[in-house]
C-alpha cells in the first residue's frame, strides 16, 4: 500500500495546502514590502521636510541669539569677544562659513584670529545668490542653509551676521535613521516570513493528518472489500460483499456481491464444460481420468481393484456415415441414456465401497468408458459387460428410423494388468479391437498377447497419419496399355508408403485398415492432388492423351465438403477432358443412386471421367449402370486371375460384351500372363495393366519409359 | 569715587574692631576682580608662611580681597592687612597714601622684570612716541601697570599728554594722544592691524607669547618704542607690621627658591621667586605715583 488512495489523497490535499499557504504568504509579503518601502519613502519625505524645518529654525535661533550677543562687541569692535562668540559656531563642521559685515558690506569679523578678510567685501565671500543687503534672510541653496541676521541696536541695524548650515550632518541622519528603518522593516519582514512559515508548517502537519485519518477511514470500506476480495480470489466461494451502507461503498459492495454470484454461475458452467460431455452430460475423459486416478490412489492404500469397462459402438460409423451426423448424435444420446440407466441400477444391485461409486464416462465419439470399482469377482465383471452388450444390441428408434448397432467392450483390471490411468485405458482399449475383431457384440478381458497384433494395427493407423504429416507417403505408378497396339495410353496412381525405419511397407498392410476409418478421406484428397499435379507437370507434356487414374474412397462421396474439395481440386488443375479417371467402387456408389449420380455429373463437369473399380465384386443389380454417368469399368483382378486357359472366363467376356452393349471402355488389371493378354485382346478388351507390362513404379520411372517409347516410336 | 568709599569705610571699621581678636593673624591681600580665583591662589602662600612664622606669635594666615584700591590703602594703612602682593602702580599707592614698606621683587612668569613696547602697523609712517600726537593709541584697561600705566607714564615724562577718547570716530585732540581701552591684548593687537587705531601697546610677556600674538600678525607689526625694564610684581607690608616680623616674612621669602618651595611658588601666582629691591625701585614707584597725581581721570 505504498501509494495507497488515502496517501495520494493526503499528499495532493497537503500540497494544495502548502500551496495555498505559500500563495497567501506570498501575497502577504508582496504588500508587506510595498506598504514598508512606501512607509519607508513617506517616512523619509516626512522625515527630511521636518529635519529641514528643524534645521532651518535652528538656525534662525542660532543666527538670532549670536546676534544678539554680539551688538556690543560688534559696536566697540571687540574683536576676540566676537570670535569667542563665532568660535563656537565655526568649531562647527556644518556651518561651512559665518562673517559680520558693516553696512557697507564690508567685514568685520570672519571668526578666525588674524582675520585676515576684516574690511573686504562680503560679497566676495558669499555663493551666488545672497547679497550683502542688512535685511533679515533665510535662503535654501543646495544643501546650505544660509541666514543673515542683523545685528541691531535698538532699531538700528549697524551689522549684519551672516552664516551657512549645512545639511550634510542632518542628510546623514535622515540616512542613518532610513537605514535604521529599512532594517527593522527587513527585520519585520523577515519576522514575519518566519512565523508564516511555521504557521504554514503547522497548518500542513494538522491538515496532513486530518485528511489521512479522515482518507483512512473513508477508504476503510474499500480495504475490507480488498481483503474480501483477496479471500474470494483465495478459495472462499462463500464470502459476502454487502457492506450493508447507503453510499457508493455499498453500491460497490452490492455489485461485487453481484459479480460473485456471476463468476460462481460460470465457474459451475465452466466445471460442466470441462468436466463433462455436452452431448451425453455424462463425464468426459478429463474427470475420467481424474477419477481413476483417485481410484487407482485409493485401491492401492486399501489393497482393493479396479475394472475398466471400454465400450466401443460396433458400426456406429455407418450409421453416421449413411444417416447423417445428427442421427449418430442422437443415437450416442439413446445409448448414453440407456448405459446410464444400467449403471444406475447396478448401483442400486451392487454395494461399493467407495463414495464415487461407478463412474460413466464418454471418451468422445462411439466410446464410453466405465469405472467398476471393487469388484467381486471377474464373473461379475463379465454378467456387467454382457448386460451392457444386452443393452445396446436393441435397436434405436431415431425419427422413426430404427438403427441397429452392437456394442463391443474391452476390459482391463488394476492391478493386474496395469497400474496407471494411461496404462490401464489403452490396454482397455486393446481389448476392445481385440473383441471386435473376434466379432461384434463381445467382450474381452485383457490379455499381455493381445497387445502385439492390435498394437501394430493401431500403430500403422497413427503411422498413416504421421506418415503424410512427414511426407513419407508416395505416388507409384502402374502404365495401362492399349491391349491391341500395346502402347502406353495411361496409368494408375497408386499410394506407396516409405517408412523411415520399416522400410517400405506393403499397400496391403495398412490401405484396408485405413479405409475403414476417416484417414481415407484426407488420404484420398491427398493422392488426388499429387497425381493432379505430376499428370500436368510431368505426364501432359509428354503424352498429351494421357489418362491417369486415381482411387477416390466411397466415402468421399458421402461428406460434402470433401466432395466440394475433390471439385475444387480437379477444376484448379484444369485438365483437358478425359485425362483423368476418377475410380470408385461400385459398392460405394450403391447405397444412394440418384445423389450419387448429382455428385458424379459434377465431377464430370471438370473434364474428369468416372470409372467404375473392382467391377463384378459387388452384388447390386447392373440397372445403376444406366443411371450413372460411367466412362468405364474395371475388371477386378479376380476374374483376371482367373483367366489360365485361352477360353478364359465367361464373366470376363460378359463384362467386356456389357461395356461394349453400353459404350463404354474397359480396364483389365492384373495381367500377368500372356493367355490373359490375348484372350482379353481376343474378346474386344480396350485396356490393360499389370506385372505382364509393367509394376508400379516411382513417377520418374514412368517418365523415363515415356521418353524411350516416344523416341522408338514411329512417326 | 566717594560712593565708592562709603560702604567699605564701614566694613573697615567692623574689620578695626574686631582685629585685637585677630592679632596673630597674617593677613595678605590683594586687589581683584576674581576672587574665586585669586583667593585659591594666594591661600596655600599665606598658611605656608604663618605657619612658617609660629615662632613670632603669628598662629594663622589668612587671605583678604578689596575689589577698590582705596579700600585696600586704608587697610593697609591701619594695619588690617599685613602683607600685600601687587603691580608696581598700585604698590607706589600703597607706599604713598598707605605707608607700606616694599619688602621684596617678584618674579612672574619667568619674568623678573618687563617692558612695555610701543607699536604700529608695519607700514605706518610713524616711528616715535612724539609721530603719535593727535594719533589714536589703544591701552588694554586702566588697571594695566604695562599697558597703561607705564606707557601713560613714558609719554608723561617725555611732555606728551594723553586723552581718551570714546570711540574710533570720536574727535580727537591733535596736540595729544588719543588712547582707548582695548580690553585685552587681541583686541588692540588687532585694532592696529586692521588700523582702527595708529598704536598699540602691549608687554613684552604678551608680545612674545605666540598664543596672544600670532608670528603672522606680528610680522606685520613694528615696534618704535621699547621702555626701560621694570619689576614684575612687588611684596609689601603694611608699617603696622612689626619690624620683627616683617623681616622673619623678608627673610623667608628670599629664601624661597624653585627648587626648594617649587609646587608652592607655583601656586602663589606663577612666582618663579623672590628677590631683593634694587636701588631704583623706591624712584620708580615715586614717579609712579607723581606722574599718575597729574592725570586728571
Amino acid at each position: 500500500m505504498k501509494h495507497s488512495l488515502a496517501t495520494r489523497y493526503g499528499v495532493l490535499l497537503a500540497a494544495m495546502t502548502a500551496f495555498v499557504g505559500c500563495c497567501v504568504l506570498v501575497v502577504n509579503l508582496y504588500y508587506l514590502e510595498h506598504y514598508a518601502r512606501a512607509s519607508i519613502a513617506s517616512g523619509q519625505q516626512h522625515l527630511s521636510t521636518a529635519v529641514e524645518q528643524q534645521l532651518i529654525r535652528d538656525a534662525e535661533l542660532v543666527a538670532t541669539t549670536v546676534a544678539n550677543n554680539l551688538d556690543a562687541a560688534v559696536y566697540n569692535s571687540d574683536f576676540s569677544a566676537i570670535q569667542e562668540q563665532l568660535e563656537a559656531l565655526t568649531q562647527q563642521s556644518s556651518v561651512p562659513y559665518v562673517y559680520i559685515y558693516d553696512q557697507q558690506g564690508l567685514i568685520i569679523h570672519d571668526g578666525s584670529t588674524e582675520l585676515r578678510t576684516y574690511g573686504l567685501p562680503v560679497s566676495e565671500f558669499l555663493p551666488p545668490g545672497l547679497s550683502a543687503d542688512q535685511t533679515k534672510d533665510t535662503q535654501k541653496i543646495g544643501r546650505y542653509i544660509h541666514i543673515a541676521q542683523p545685528i541691531t541696536s535698538g532699531d538700528t541695524t549697524f551689522a549684519m551676521l551672516r552664516l551657512a548650515i549645512t545639511y550634510k550632518d542632518a542628510e546623514s541622519d535622515i540616512q542613518n535613521l532610513s537605514t535604521d528603518l529599512e532594517n527593522q522593516g527587513q527585520q519585520l519582514r523577515n519576522n514575519i516570513l518566519v512565523t508564516s512559515l511555521m504557521i504554514i508548517a503547522v497548518l500542513l502537519a494538522v491538515a496532513t493528518s486530518i485528511i489521512f485519518l479522515l482518507s483512512q477511514h473513508l477508504l476503510s470500506p474499500v480495504k475490507r472489500l480488498a481483503e474480501r476480495c483477496r479471500a474470494y480470489a483465495g478459495g472462499e466461494t462463500q464470502i459476502h460483499f454487502q457492506l450493508e451502507r447507503d453510499d457508493e461503498f455499498g453500491l460497490l459492495g452490492e455489485a461485487l456481491e453481484e459479480m460473485k454470484d456471476s463468476i460462481n454461475h460460470s465457474q459451475r458452467q465452466v466445471e460442466q464444460l470441462a468436466y463433462h460431455d455436452p452431448l451425453t452430460q455424462l463425464p468426459n475423459r478429463r474427470m475420467f481420468n481424474e477419477e481413476l486416478s483417485k481410484l487407482i490412489h485409493w485401491a492401492e492404500r486399501h489393497g482393493s481393484h479396479v475394472a475398466v469397462l471400454f465400450i466401443d459402438l460396433d458400426h456406429f460409423k455407418q450409421v453416421n456415415d449413411v444417416a447423417g451426423h445428427e442421427v449418430g448424435d442422437k443415437l450416442l444420446i439413446q445409448a448414453a441414456h440407456r448405459l446410464s440407466n444400467l449403471v444406475a441400477s447396478l448401483a442400486d444391485e451392487l454395494d461399493f465401497p467407495v463414495p464415487e461409486s461407478l463412474l460413466l464416462s464418454r471418451l468422445g465419439g462411439d466410446e464410453f468408458v466405465l469405472l467398476l470399482p471393487a469388484y467381486a469377482d471377474l464373473q461379475q465383471i463379465d454378467r456387467i459387460a454382457t448386460q451392457i452388450a444386452d443393452r445396446l444390441d436393441n435397436s434405436f428408434t431415431i425419427e422413426d428410423r430404427r438403427y441397429n448397432v452392437s456394442a463391443s467392450v474391452g476390459i482391463t483390471l488394476f492391478p493386474e494388468h496395469g497400474s496407471t490411468v494411461t496404462e490401464l485405458l489403452k490396454q482397455a482399449d486393446i481389448a476392445m479391437y481385440a473383441a471386435k475383431h473376434s466379432g461384434r457384440k463381445r467382450h474381452r478381458f485383457f490379455k499381455p498377447d493381445m497387445n502385439t497384433a492390435v498394437i501394430s494395427k493401431m500403430l500403422i493407423q497413427q503411422g498413416v497419419r504421421d506418415a503424410m504429416a512427414r511426407n513419407d507417403l508416395h505416388l507409384a505408378y502402374q502404365p495401362i496399355v492399349d491391349l491391341q497396339s500395346g502402347e502406353i495410353l495411361g496409368a494408375e496412381a497408386l499410394i506407396r508408403w516409405h517408412h523411415p525405419e520399416k522400410g517400405n511397407i506393403p499397400p496391403d498392410s495398412f490401405i484396408p485398415l485405413i479405409e475403414k476409418t476417416d484417414l481415407i478421406l484426407p488420404l484420398t484428397l491427398w493422392t488426388l492432388e499429387r497425381a493432379c499435379k505430376d499428370l500436368t507437370n510431368h505426364l501432359l507434356p509428354r503424352r498429351p492423351c494421357f489418362k491417369l487414374s486415381v482411387n477416390i474412397s466411397g466415402a468421399a462421396l458421402k461428406e460434402q465438403s470433401i466432395r466440394d474439395k475433390i471439385h475444387q481440386i480437379i477444376s484448379s488443375y484444369a485438365l483437358p477432358a478425359h485425362t483423368l479417371h476418377l475410380e470408385l467402387t461400385e459398392t460405394s456408389m450403391m447405397e444412394n443412386i440418384q445423389s450419387c449420380a448429382d455428385i458424379l455429373y459434377n465431377w464430370k463437369g471438370t473434364g474428369a471421367d468416372i470409372w467404375i473399380d473392382d467391377f463384378g465384386t459387388g452384388y447390386s443389380s447392373l440397372s445403376y449402370l444406366h443411371s450413372l454417368p460411367i466412362d468405364g469399368l474395371k475388371i477386378d483382378r479376380s476374374f483376371i486371375t482367373d483367366i489360365t486357359q485361352i477360353e478364359g472366363n465367361q464373366v470376363v467376356e460378359t463384362i467386356i460384351t456389357l461395356a461394349h452393349s453400353l459404350g463404354i471402355e474397359t480396364i483389365s488389371e492384373g495381367i500377368e500372363t500372356t493367355i490373359q493378354q490375348q484372350f482379353l485382346q481376343s474378346r474386344g478388351g480396350h485396356y490393360g495393366q499389370g506385372y505382364l507390362f509393367a509394376k508400379p513404379a516411382p513417377l520418374e520411372q514412368l517418365t523415363h519409359i515415356l521418353d524411350k517409347e516416344s523416341v522408338h516410336e514411329p512417326l | 569715587m566717594l560712593h565708592r568709599l562709603l560702604s567699605p569705610a564701614l566694613i573697615g571699621l567692623a574689620l578695626i574692631y574686631t582685629s585685637p581678636a585677630i592679632a596673630d593673624t597674617l593677613v595678605l591681600a590683594q586687589l581683584s576682580d576674581r576672587p574665586k580665583k585669586d583667593f585659591k591662589q594666594l591661600r596655600p602662600m599665606a598658611k605656608y608662611v604663618a605657619s612658617q612664622l609660629q615662632s613670632l606669635g603669628i598662629t594663622r594666615g589668612e587671605v583678604r580681597l578689596f575689589s577698590e584700591l582705596d579700600e585696600l590703602t586704608e587697610a593697609v594703612k591701619n594695619g588690617e592687612v599685613h602683607w600685600v602682593t601687587e603691580t608696581p602702580y598700585t604698590a607706589s599707592v600703597l607706599v604713598h597714601e598707605g605707608d607700606a614698606i616694599p619688602l621684596v621683587m617678584k618674579w612672574k612668569s619667568r619674568q623678573k622684570r618687563y617692558q612695555t613696547l610701543i607699536y604700529t602697523h608695519k607700514d605706518s609712517q610713524l616711528t616715535s612716541l612724539g609721530d603719535l600726537l593727535g594719533k589714536r593709541i589703544a591701552f588694554e584697561h586702566n588697571n594695566s601697570f604695562s599697558s597703561y600705566y607705564l606707557p601713560r607714564l613714558l609719554l608723561h615724562k617725555q611732555g606728551i599728554s594723553a586723552t581718551k577718547i570714546e570711540g574710533f570716530n570720536a574727535p580727537r585732540a591733535s596736540d595729544k594722544i588719543n588712547y582707548l581701552f582695548s580690553r585685552n591684548e587681541k583686541n588692540n593687537l588687532l585694532w592696529v592691524h586692521k588700523g582702527l587705531v595708529e598704536a598699540g601697546a602691549l608687554n613684552d610677556g604678551d608680545w612674545e607669547n605666540k598664543g596672544r600674538v600670532p608670528e603672522e600678525l606680528k610680522s606685520e607689526l613694528r615696534i618704535i618704542y621699547r621702555s626701560e625694564p621694570y619689576p614684575r610684581a612687588l611684596e609689601l607690608v603694611s608699617s603696622k607690621l612689626s619690624e620683627e616680623r616683617a623681616t622673619a616674612l623678608k627673610k623667608l621669602l628670599l629664601s624661597m627658591t624653585q627648587e626648594s618651595h617649587g609646587k608652592l611658588l607655583s601656586r602663589y601666582e606663577k612666582t618663579d621667586g623672590f628677590e631683593v629691591l634694587t636701588p631704583e625701585v623706591p624712584q620708580l614707584l615715586e614717579d609712579i605715583y607723581a606722574t599718575s597725581r597729574t592725570w586728571p581721570e
